[in-house]
This record gives C-alpha cells, sequence and structure tokens, in this order.
C-alpha cells in the first residue's frame, strides 16, 4: 500500500476543500498510519497557531511617536507642496506675461493711443525681468521645470525609497 | 452581486486608504492606531527571527519609522499587512547582514541549519532539559514542549521561521506571504511544507505524538 506523503498530508490539512480528495479520504479510512502521521500534523498546526506569550513593550510605541516628530515624511509632504506651488506661480506669470503683451499688441493695432497704459504695464513687467529671462523657451522651461521635478520625486525618488523599505 | 469576501476586502481597503490618508494629513493619532493595529504582525516576525530582547525592541522601533516615512510612497497595491510585513522582514534581514549572521543556512541531512542556536526567550538549547522525565506535571509538560516548539523554530532557517509566523500565526496567505519576503508563490508553498516536516520530525525525537496536544 502506498501510503501518503508528508506534503500531501499537509496539503490535505491546509486546504480542506482541495485537500479531501477521494484517493487522499479513501486511503485514510482505511491506513492508521497515515491517520497517525495526520494527527501529529494537526496537534503541530494547533501547536504553531499558538502565539507566543509576548508583546511590544508599551514604551516603544511612544518613543517611535517621539521620533517621528518632523521626520522625513512630513519634509516631504511640504517639499511636494513648494514645488506644486512653484509650478503655479510660474504659469500665473508665463499667463500674465503673454496676456499683457497679447493685449497691448492687439489695443496698438486698433488704436496706438489707448495703449500707452498697457504699454507702460509691459515695459513694467519687462524692467521687472532680465533680458535673458524674457524669451519665450525660458518661460516655458520656467513652467516644466517644477512639473519635471515633481514628476521625478513621484516617479523615481518615492520608487527608489519603496525598494529600499 | 458582491460576496461577503470581497465586499469586506473592499472594506477593509477603504479603511486603510482612509487610516493612511489621515496620516498622510498629518494625524498623529492615526498613526498609533496603525502601531496598535500592526504591532502583533511587526512584534511576532521580530520575535521570532532575532533572539535578543533589546534589538527586538530596538528593531520594532525602527520598522514603525520606516513605514511612517514611507507612508506616502505605499500605493494600495497589496494589503497594508503585506507592506508592513515586508519592512519588517527586511529590516530583520539587513539586521542579520549588519551583524553577520547567517539567513538561510543549508540544511544538512538531518535539516540541521546549525546557525541560530538559541531560543526565542534568548536560552540556549542545551539550557532546556527537554526531556520527559524533567516534566512533573502537565501544565510543565505543556509549558516545555511550547519552549521546545520555540527552540526548534529558532533553529530553522530564517525565512523559514518567518513564514511558519506569517502562516499560522498571521493567517497570512501564501500569496501574502510571498509578498512580504519577495520570493515566488511555489517557494514559499515548498518551504512551509519542508519546515513543519522537520519541525514534527524533530518534535518527534523528544516528545511521543500523543504528547504534542
Amino acid at each position: 500500500m502506498k501510503h501518503l506523503t508528508d506534503d500531501e498530508l499537509q496539503r490535505y490539512l491546509d486546504s480542506p476543500a482541495a485537500g479531501r480528495n477521494s484517493r487522499m479520504a479513501a486511503h485514510l479510512q482505511t491506513c492508521s498510519r497515515c491517520r497517525h502521521e495526520l494527527e501529529t500534523y494537526r496537534k503541530l498546526f494547533g501547536l504553531l497557531k499558538s502565539a507566543p506569550e509576548t508583546s511590544l513593550s508599551p514604551h516603544v510605541q511612544e518613543e517611535v511617536m517621539r521620533c517621528i516628530e518632523g521626520s522625513p515624511m512630513q519634509r516631504r509632504v511640504s517639499m511636494e507642496g513648494v514645488l506644486f506651488a512653484l509650478a503655479v506661480l510660474a504659469g500665473m506669470g508665463i499667463f500674465a506675461y503673454f496676456v499683457v503683451s497679447g493685449a497691448v499688441s492687439l489695443a496698438w493695432s486698433v488704436s496706438p493711443a489707448t495703449s500707452t497704459a498697457g504699454t507702460k504695464l509691459l515695459a513694467g513687467l519687462r524692467a521687472l525681468t532680465p533680458a535673458a529671462l524674457r524669451t519665450p523657451s525660458v518661460f516655458v522651461l520656467a513652467l516644466v521645470a517644477p512639473a519635471l521635478l515633481y514628476g521625478v520625486d513621484k516617479l523615481f525618488l518615492q520608487k527608489m525609497m519603496k525598494r529600499e523599505a | 452581486m458582491l460576496n461577503g469576501k470581497m465586499r469586506s476586502g473592499i472594506e477593509r481597503n477603504a479603511a486603510e486608504h482612509a487610516l493612511v490618508q489621515r496620516v498622510l494629513h498629518g494625524e498623529r493619532d492615526a498613526f498609533r492606531e496603525i502601531i496598535a493595529q500592526y504591532q502583533k504582525l511587526v512584534y511576532h516576525i521580530v520575535y521570532r527571527l532575532v533572539s535578543d530582547e533589546t534589538d527586538r525592541e530596538e528593531l520594532c522601533q525602527e520598522i514603525f519609522i520606516r513605514v511612517y516615512e514611507n507612508l506616502a510612497a505605499f500605493k494600495f497595491q497589496a494589503k497594508l499587512s503585506t507592506w508592513i510585513g515586508r519592512i519588517a522582514y527586511n529590516a530583520c534581514i539587513n539586521f542579520f547582514k549588519k551583524k553577520r549572521l547567517p539567513i538561510a543556512a543549508p540544511l544538512d541531512r538531518e535539516g540541521t541549519a546549525g546557525a541560530e542556536t538559541t531560543t526565542g526567550h534568548g536560552m540556549r538549547i542545551d539550557d532546556i532539559g527537554c526531556t520527559p522525565e524533567h516534566l512533573p506535571d502537565a501544565a510543565a509538560e505543556k509549558a516545555e514542549l511550547y519552549a521546545c516548539l520555540e527552540r526548534e523554530i529558532a533553529r530553522l532557517p530564517v525565512p523559514y521561521r518567518a513564514l511558519i509566523t506569517l502562516f499560522h500565526l498571521e493567517e497570512m496567505s501564501l500569496k501574502e506571504i510571498a509578498g512580504v519576503m519577495s520570493l515566488p508563490e511555489g517557494t514559499i508553498k515548498s518551504y512551509l511544507f519542508r519546515a513543519r516536516k522537520l519541525l514534527k520530525s524533530r518534535l518527534l525525537t523528544t516528545f511521543a505524538a500523543e504528547d504534542i496536544q
């Protein structure tokens, strides 16, 4: 008679539905040795389920709470906020620049006289920014850079930290 | 129509999501809840893998701090317990590497890992009188049986100890354990069967099958 293997006996106990196939069940009904082995495994599994009488020391929780004050996650959240704010500010700046310059051009084409105030405003805006930064590509870069940084942080750094964890 | 298991899974996910969001919004008490909810899981892993009580406490602290620091990166692709379990397991593995202790010592013919020779209680194996004649009554016999079991678990290679704990104490599925230990599900299953076979044969060298209960 071929006895049940250790793996079969364990599978029988782990997953009652899958383990109780007719071959195993029939064999167990007739083989006292395998029933005995099964019973030993059943007792062992019962023992393994009993948790050791131990617990985390209460001061560990307090120590953890003390340590996480101002820990990296807090700074991380605020860094994300700063990047988001930068992206919004850059976007608003570009929007203002192009709206004002567009409005001035339009006003000048309709009536040069009415565009005086707009021209002054545009000149003021231009005076505030260095010549090298006044090209559209720089403004586009200014808009994209914080978004890029934000993306790198989200996709790359956090993935790296997750892997590290 | 959702069955009960699926519904409870969805409810659990929603509860975990809400709890994590509260922590990410700076609610400190929410993190206390996380500690309270998962301290058993973390401590069981650490307890079974590391023998020194001071090391255990330091590791538990380190694990929860890591959980906090990395919580923003948790994407809910697994259960929170699986994610925290993985952090705990990896922290223990790093601890072993730092101390240059063997992690997966090859088993000899009789299945002896030969690496860790202390029990979970920090006692040496030789310190335990593991023979039935030393046992005065049933309660002492049971205590001795548990001590023997813990001793035998402590002799297993580290991955076996971890999965015995996760499967039987934490009642995690093989898939979840595979997630915690970053091993294929098939490997976990074969390790589990081998670990329990070893434990059974080792306990039977000391106790009669009738005494194991």
